[in-house]
């Protein structure tokens, strides 16, 4: 992929994501994240060219609550700023093609989700076809088990090898301190069969936040900036029943068209809140033995829902930024059954 | 290294109405989209990318609905992107599609934005119970009057100014096929003797309640130069944002709309807005902001603005038409009525604004706002491309 | 710390959704207990009937009947029914391709129990009692051990079409409003305000967010404001708002309490609507019981001077 400005991934922070964080509001659980990545730049918010955010109203149930977030910023005087309804994934894609077409050389993106309030199964029901899916109230893990099960029958898979996702995911995750479910966690009995409560994500609250910068700013910022090599995300046809659920063919086109089969990655970070889900990304995004899945225990460690895909970037960046990492791929993921999903490929300079 | 130059070729609206009961949600946006390929005399394959906009959410009951509209906008396989700033959505829709043309991420990008605000209430969506918060409002005309009320003693604008903009706005209307409300037998009385509903506001003075849909292709100079109609090019495009609420912000006339034009100036090589921009459409869903955004924008000094409006000079035929199309006050798909600003302002740099068009409009300003008077998005586009 | 405030929020609206002519053919179908599919332009049968194909984007309209009987092409054992599920009692989420589809529709199954399901198993349709054209007319699928079931040779041309549904959607959450607005939850019940100063700007909020919306940082320092203030601007709101318990004609107020570095928003009693004015000098009158001031009355000094509160506007 080639673009006409190289643009990299220069800080990254987050919550600790934690099963409620009720004596927080949204804004006051982001605020310190947003001063975590200011911080770690040297930059205030005056010098930062563009904000974009990711959040949804339907996860905590209050309308417009991206302009209350907005408050944790410090937009005065005011700022270039945008909000897409998306995982903050897709806020960070945002900001980049902001930073391509040279108006901002900088850019803040954080994303927040608060799933305590309400029943984070139910309200992904919303999600689905409004016609025909959404008045059955299908709940999230009941989709991803029916494509679970479908992996199971194609042979790709069973519920061994799923625990065995589950289980090398919270132990990665002893790692990392910001993480929910970390060290020995029981499989447990089924959610809704095949799927046991060790293959689903845990439910919690918190947030994520990146700094963005362009060229020699980018060198400026940070000793060894995350360069974005490419980045690209594809959307499927909504409907489970015409989609084959062992595949995930948008993601393998976001990943050839962001460049990532061109060279073998080191690390990947995959946006899989199941562990059965993991299984379909690999296949697609063709990941051998011998790339590091998931150090940070990925969304079966933490999934703070709308910020969960946009720490899967953050936390590939970091291991750049730590050179842990030279070549690393991050993935993030929308809708029922990774309807759409999102492909980056950062790179760090040679050492 | 320059951006490339952003042009609009194809432009469709649904007939905007209070309810589109024979269509769903994907038929109705379906509706526009199609209209704006047949525009440009594309095809579904000829889209790279899909950008979607609307406002909240509950006015459907249908949680990011990018995903169920991925089909009917044939998106899959394709990049689909989805945006929301609350009233400037429309507005913001438009600006983040196209960074990606000119940023050359992608050729030709299809943006759209809707509502179909009779799932529901529109009363209902912006008025959702807050627990602890004490009740004392519903809706947005009792929100935004006090700020009007503000404007006029600031300014000393005689209370009948925003009667004379809702007599223009829904005159302007009769002469737009897709606006909503079409008023055959308004008259100036009858805007006057409408029921005051938030003193200042008459009933006659506030937007109607809207299902409808709007789209837009954007693309670049290769596309451009394919186009079966001549384009729209963007000379300038900016989003500015400010707190909701704070202390010392101006609540009549926010920095952030000041900031926001002063940059699509800037952009454009406008230097005396009044003089030099032809036309604008604006984001008018109360009749008084019209003279109040005239100042935001620099059409007029500080205080002046109702003056331009009393003068007639807002008028279709006057010297600065103001809202050609019928403007808010006419049509009112939220999440769409900032896209309307937008492809409206094209349609007549375009020459295709058809009764309402402005003779020899060269320069036109689409202007789109959102929440507490907060977030600002403003395009501005010519006939000519972009000197570069 | 102080113990956190919560509160059930309940999210409710019976949606009116218009269903366009495919959906409004197949919902109209299952009401007759026909099953239509939509065929594509190349000959693939969709079942359910979607609009716009999701292949080549094609509006397609063609439709033509499916059996009521398919095989399960996936399934998931759902021990646990949840609100608004299909049925109460343990059931499999499945996928089902009818018999002349070439696509599968999600629906329940009933089944004893999760060994009494697998996958390539063949189903029927079980039709609800009551149907009035909605995915729910199908009150799920059963186990069926025979052949494909008859065709009723229908075209989906029906008298008395059904053109919408009632979507009804209830979600549960439970409310917090965070630290800074519990705090002033708190001091309201003591009947005094109290905002939060930003340690940077030095200016007073009132309610308190948590952080200084133009400076961007964490404010705690704890300020009384008020308990008088002056009327910056208002509306006289006229029309009655469903769900509100508050007589029109009333004064709603932006009211700039003395110490605050911002208007709160109030009701204005204890004087006629006509006679409010902006500068006019307020004190809130509380209720018994009430958490907040049930509204601001004039307390008889003179008005405050334009110049005073004209930032505030």
């Amino acid at each position: 992929m080639r673009t006409v400005r190289d643009i990299a991934v220069v800080a990254f922070g987050q919550t600790d994501h934690r099963r409620t964080s009720d004596e927080l509001s949204e804004v006051e659980m982001l605020l310190p994240v947003l001063h975590d990545v200011l911080d770690r730049t040297g930059l205030q918010t005056s010098d930062i060219g563009f904000t974009c955010s990711g959040s949804t109203d339907y996860l905590a149930g209050r309308a417009f609550s991206f302009t209350m977030a907005l408050d944790g910023v410090g937009a005065w005087p005011p700022i270039s700023e945008s909000h897409v309804e998306m995982d903050g994934a897709w806020a960070l894609y945002e900001a980049w093609t902001k930073l391509l077409t040279g108006d901002a050389d900088t850019a803040l993106v954080y994303a927040y989700g608060k799933s305590s309030p309400g029943s984070v199964r139910d309200v992904l029901t919303r999600q689905l076809d409004p016609y025909y899916v959404a008045p059955l109230w299908p709940d999230s893990v009941a989709l991803a088990a029916l494509q679970a099960q479908a992996l199971i029958d194609a042979g790709e898979t069973d519920e061994l090898a799923l625990a065995s996702v589950a289980a090398r995911s919270r132990s990665s995750a002893t790692a990392n301190s910001h993480a929910q479910l970390r060290g020995s966690v029981p499989q447990g009995d089924y959610l809704v069969r095949p799927l046991r409560t060790g293959d689903c994500p845990p439910i919690g609250d918190g947030a994520a936040a990146v700094i963005l910068a362009a060229g020699d700013r980018a060198r400026e910022l940070c000793e060894r900036p995350a360069w974005i090599r490419g980045i690209d995300h594809r959307i499927e046809a909504h409907s489970l029943g015409v989609r084959d659920l062992t595949d995930s063919p948008s993601t393998r086109l976001a990943a050839e068209r962001a460049g990532a089969f061109e060279r073998p990655v080191d690390t990947a970070e995959l946006h899989a809140p199941f562990t059965s889900q993991e299984v379909v990304l690999r296949k697609a995004l063709r990941l051998d033995d011998s790339v590091r899945i998931n150090p940070s225990g990925g969304a079966l460690a933490a999934n703070p829902v709308m910020a969960a895909g946009l720490i899967r970037i953050g936390e590939a960046a970091a291991r750049v930024h730590r050179g842990e990492s030279d070549r690393a791929l991050a993935h993030a993921t929308s809708g029922p059954c990774l309807q759409q999903n999102l492909v980056a490929v950062l790179e760090g300079d040679a050492r | 290294m320059s951006k490339e130059p952003v042009a609009v070729v194809g432009i469709g609206q649904t007939k905007h109405v209070a309810a589109r009961r024979d269509v769903s949600i994907a038929g109705l946006v379906r509706e526009a989209a199609q209209r704006a390929l047949e525009d440009a005399e594309l095809t579904w394959a000829d889209i790279d990318a899909v950008v979607i906009g609307k406002a909240p959410d509950f006015f459907e009951g249908v949680m990011m609905p990018e995903l169920y509209l991925a089909d009917a906008l044939g998106a899959v396989g394709k990049p689909m992107l989805r945006v929301h700033t609350a009233g400037s959505v429309g507005g913001s829709t438009a600006l983040v599609s196209t960074n990606l043309v000119a940023g050359r991420v992608h050729g030709t990008v299809l943006t759209l934005a809707y509502e179909k605000q009779s799932e529901s209430n529109a009363m209902w969506g912006l008025s959702l119970p807050i627990p602890f918060q004490q009740p004392l409002l519903a809706g947005a005309g009792g929100f935004f009057a006090p700020h009007v009320r503000a404007y006029m003693r600031r300014t000393g604008a005689p209370d009948t100014v925003g009667s004379l903009v809702a007599y223009k706005d829904r005159r302007n209307a009769l002469k737009n096929p897709y606006a909503h409300l079409h008023e055959h037998d308004i008259t100036l009385e009858k805007v006057q003797a409408s029921p005051m509903l938030w003193d200042p506001i008459r009933y006659s003075e506030t937007c109607p309640s809207s299902d409808g849909a709007c789209a837009m292709i954007l693309t670049d100079r290769a596309g451009a130069a394919r186009s079966p109609r001549p384009p729209a090019w963007m000379h300038g495009g900016a989003m500015r944002s400010e707190p909701t609420l704070f202390a010392g912000k101006d609540c009549v006339s926010p920095q952030a709309g000041k900031d926001c034009a002063a940059d699509v100036y800037r952009q454009a090589g406008i230097a005396d807005p009044r003089r030099e921009i032809d036309a604008v459409e604006m984001y008018v869903p109360f009749s008084w902001y019209e003279p109040m955004w005239l100042e935001n924008l620099g059409f007029a000094d500080e205080g002046e603005g109702w003056k331009l409006t009393e003068a007639g000079v807002t008028e279709l035929e006057g010297d600065l038409p103001v809202n050609m199309s019928g403007g808010v006050l006419s049509t009112n798909p939220i999440g769409a009525s900032g896209m309307i600003r937008f492809a409206e302002a094209a349609l007549q740099v375009r020459g295709q604004a058809g009764e309402h068009q402005v003779d020899g409009a060269r320069r036109v300003l689409g202007h789109a706002y959102g929440g507490g008077s907060q977030f600002f998005s403003m395009w501005l586009v010519g006939a000519e491309p972009p000197a570069s | 710390m102080p113990e956190v405030l919560k509160a059930p929020l309940v999210v409710e609206f019976p949606f009116t959704r218009s269903l366009g002519p495919v959906q409004s053919a197949f919902l109209t179908g299952l009401r007759e207990r026909v099953v239509l599919g939509v065929r594509t332009t190349d000959g693939r049968t969709l079942v359910p009937p979607v609009e716009y194909d999701p292949v080549t984007a094609d509006e397609i309209r063609d439709l033509v009947e499916v059996a009521p009987t398919g095989t399960v092409t996936t399934w998931a054992w759902n021990h646990e029914p949840r609100r608004g599920q299909p049925l109460g009692t343990p059931f499999a989420w499945v996928l089902v391709k009818l018999d002349g589809a070439d696509t599968a529709l999600l629906h329940a199954l009933d089944a004893p129990g999760p060994d009494a399901v697998r996958t390539g198993m063949r189903v029927r349709v079980r039709w609800a009692t009551e149907r009035s054209g909605a995915i729910t007319d199908i009150a799920c699928f059963e186990p069926y051990d025979g052949a494909p079931g008859e065709l009723t040779g229908h075209d989906g041309r029906f008298g008395d079409m059904v053109t919408g549904i009632v979507a009804p959607a209830r979600l549960d959450y439970v409310y917090s409003p965070g630290r800074a607005q519990s705090a002033y939850i708190a001091s309201l019940s003591e009947r005094r305000t109290v905002g939060e100063r930003c340690p940077s700007c030095r200016k007073v909020y009132v309610p308190p967010k948590g952080a200084c919306p133009t400076c961007g940082v964490a404010t705690s320092e704890q300020v009384e404001v008020g308990p008088r203030g002056t009327v910056t601007t208002y509306c006289i709101v006229n029309i009655k708002a469903k769900n509100l318990d508050i007589e029109v004609p009333y004064v709603y107020a932006h009211i700039a309490l003395d110490g605050a570095g911002l208007a709160l928003h109030g009701r204005i009693g204890g004087i006629p609507y006509d006679e409010v004015r902006m500068g006019l000098r307020v004190e809130p009158v509380w209720s018994e019981g009430g958490r907040h001031p049930d509204h601001y009355r004039p307390t008889g000094e003179p008005d405050a001077d334009y110049e005073t509160y004209k930032e505030m506007l």
